[in-house]
């Protein structure tokens, strides 16, 4: 072979790029109960993606001295002692965007329900700086939850924190799911009217270390009343690792973040942040980071405000967009007072508290009056709940004091007697069945009944027969007062005696028993 | 063996005195833990261990490694050279032959990896696809 063509299948070669690729590497020291020991990795970043061999994935939570503390994400079985890793230099990151709407994804982002790849627009960090004070605007969009209960007395709005809080089987996901239901009802009305200015609330529900079955149920109820189409579904459930279910909430946040960052309203459901608490406790003992109150990391109440702290309602110059959140959190035997319940009540605007009592009375939705409260919502309220709602707290709040006193005495004043009569018709009206959130403009029309006295003929336990049989009249024979309401978002005389006439046809054309 | 906070604390203290400006003095590490041994002060073991781990995390930090599929013709004394005068003299140099990386050189200083061996570029390709 001549030397000229070998000089040039050299020159050939030297002209080709040749390209290293420069990466940081450690090795694995210590593996066990998810959480990987590495040592090199300098310069790694926290919260940086580690790459482990077999495309198993970690997170750099713990920068040590000497080594770097990691969490898996996935099968950690599978990681050896002295495996080489890598660090991606890239933050978690999830897919976001109108594609994952209807799915059902873990912590990951990635589709648990086997209805394919998720379409994402783009990816968004799991962990992300809350907008700051200038991006804001205060709250005064109502956020409907469907429940008459909370709309007229604990209202809620768009880029509020409400906490749903209450002891085991009280009804707290329930609430959280008529919420997701009515959001759904409401985004259907508005697409079949075409209204051009209504703004689609579309929601995340997080289920944190819940059981598998309870998930398939919640998910049954969803898709049979329509709400799947609008929602996101995150699960970390029970049989996952501390890992996953610790990135969950994180990661239905970054989804939601999305949809406020592009104008648009979201709701986000933790269900539940109790249980999100304690794997991140299970999380940091195996990290070996100092335990405190209850076991519980130091940074635990950081853990949960900077979570939080993301829902906001952007100014209009950032866009308008909301992201609403309803974390849940479980009591034990009705115990606020425990550490992560006041925790999270300290950083919300508000609490729903249900009470085991009353849901075992009957009284469901179990909201207790005295112990819930909206801290923003009522600046969100529209005028005509305000204008037939303003008295109800007060009445029920009196009501529940004298029904404790006239237990001990028979003869009570006309005027006591009167408040005790109405109060327990208003207990009656505010018990609901799960599922069926009422529109808010039936809602208003249900309380001015209420404040003008129809029901005040009716005996106690046929109120909810009453209710809902004027519920039906308004909805099937009177669908142009609903429209004004719904429409007016006010109570003029005009409307006022338009109820007053149809109410006076409904009482008259009422069974005589 | 588990080392308690005390001991990392001391243990911290004495490799910061056997280190210089040029880095690990090799010669001042062993007074130190000759001391140690022929002292034995409470929790000594623990103290040594601890300072072992410092040390061999130092040593593997200032290490310049060169892996390659075959064996390199000056030993990667130039390769070494050429490291040297961008990082610094290091505590330890190696040079490794693994038959899987193809062909090209992997180069390694501290927990940095330069990859240019053909298997690299085979997994970078097979990901990207």
């Amino acid at each position: 072979m001549s030397s000229g063509i070998i000089a040039e299948i050299e020159a050939e070669i030297g002209k080709l790029k040749s390209e290293a690729t420069k990466s940081h590497t450690g090795r694995v020291r210590e593996i066990g109960d998810g959480v990987a020991k590495i040592e090199g990795l300098t310069g790694v970043a926290l919260n940086e993606m580690i790459e482990f061999p077999g495309g198993v994935t970690g997170l750099a939570l713990n920068l040590e001295e000497t080594e770097v503390g990691t969490i898996i994400i996935g099968d950690f079985t599978r990681i050896k002692e002295g495996d080489e890793v890598k660090a991606t230099g890239k933050l978690l990151q999830v897919p976001v965007g109108k594609g994952l709407l209807g799915r059902v994804v873990n912590a990951l982002g990635e589709p648990l329900d086997g209805k394919g790849a998720i379409q994402a627009e783009t990816t968004y960090p799991v962990e992300k700086i809350a907008p700051g004070i200038i991006k804001r605007q205060s709250v005064s969009q109502p956020l409907q939850t469907g429940i008459l209960a909370i709309d007229t007395m604990i209202p809620i709005g768009r880029g509020q924190r409400e906490l749903i809080i209450g002891d085991r089987s009280t009804g707290k996901t329930t609430v959280a799911i008529d919420t997701i239901i009515n959001q759904a009802r409401i985004n259907i009305l508005a697409e079949k009217l075409g209204d051009k200015t209504f703004r689609p609330v579309y929601s995340i529900y997080v289920a944190i270390g819940q059981k598998n079955s309870s998930l398939a149920r919640t998910l049954a109820v969803l898709e049979e009343n329509g709400a799947l189409a609008y929602t996101i579904i995150v699960a970390a459930n029970a049989s996952d690792s501390a890992t996953s279910q610790y990135l969950a909430p994180f990661a239905g946040c970054a989804m939601g973040e999305w949809f406020m960052d592009h104008g648009m309203d979201a709701l986000i459901i933790f269900d539940d942040l109790s249980k999100h608490a304690v794997a991140y406790r299970q999380v940091s003992l195996v990290l070996r980071r100092p335990s405190g109150r209850e076991a519980y990391p130091g940074d635990v109440f950081y853990l949960h405000s900077r979570l939080l702290e993301r829902s906001a309602r952007l100014s209009e110059h950032e866009g308008a967009g909301s992201l609403t959140a309803l974390p849940i959190i479980e009591t034990q035997a009705g115990d606020v007072a425990a550490y992560i319940p006041t925790n999270v009540i300290s950083i919300t605007d508000g609490q729903i508290y249900l009470e085991t009592d009353l849901f075992y009375q009957g009284v469901r939705p179990a909201i207790s009056v005295g112990l819930s409260v909206s801290r923003v919502g009522s600046a969100a309220q529209i005028k005509a709940i305000k204008q037939v709602a303003g008295k109800i707290k007060l009445e029920l709040a009196q009501f529940r004091e004298l029904a404790a006193f006239a237990q001990f005495s028979s003869d009570l004043d006309a005027a006591t007697k009167a408040k005790l009569d109405r109060g327990a018709r208003i207990v009656e009206v505010f018990k609901q069945t799960q599922y069926q959130p009422l529109l808010i403009e039936l809602q208003v029309a249900i309380l001015w009944t209420i404040q003008n006295g129809y029901f005040d003929a009716i005996p106690v336990d046929m109120v909810k027969a009453f209710q809902n049989r004027l519920a039906e009249y308004l909805t099937t024979r009177k669908d142009n007062i609903l429209r004004e309401i719904r429409e007016k978002k006010v109570m003029d005389d005009a409307l006022t005696a338009e109820l007053k006439s149809a109410l006076s046809d409904f009482v008259a054309n009422q069974p005589s028993d | 063996m588990k080392i308690n906070r005390a001991a990392r604390a001391e243990a911290k203290t004495l490799f910061r005195i056997c280190r210089s400006e040029k880095g690990l003095d090799e010669s001042r590490l062993r007074k130190v833990v000759a001391l140690i041994a022929k002292q034995r002060p409470r929790g000594y073991l623990q103290v040594l261990g601890r300072l072992a781990q410092l040390a061999k995390l130092e040593v593997e930090r200032h290490t310049h490694e060169v892996i390659s599929s075959i064996q390199l013709e000056d030993g990667g004394k130039s390769i070494f050279a050429m490291l040297e005068k961008h990082f610094g003299k290091p505590l330890a140099q190696r040079t490794e032959v693994r038959s899987e990386v193809l062909g090209g050189l992997k180069i390694r200083v501290g927990s940095d990896v330069w990859d240019a061996t053909l298997r690299g570029r085979l997994e970078a390709l097979g990901r990207s696809v």
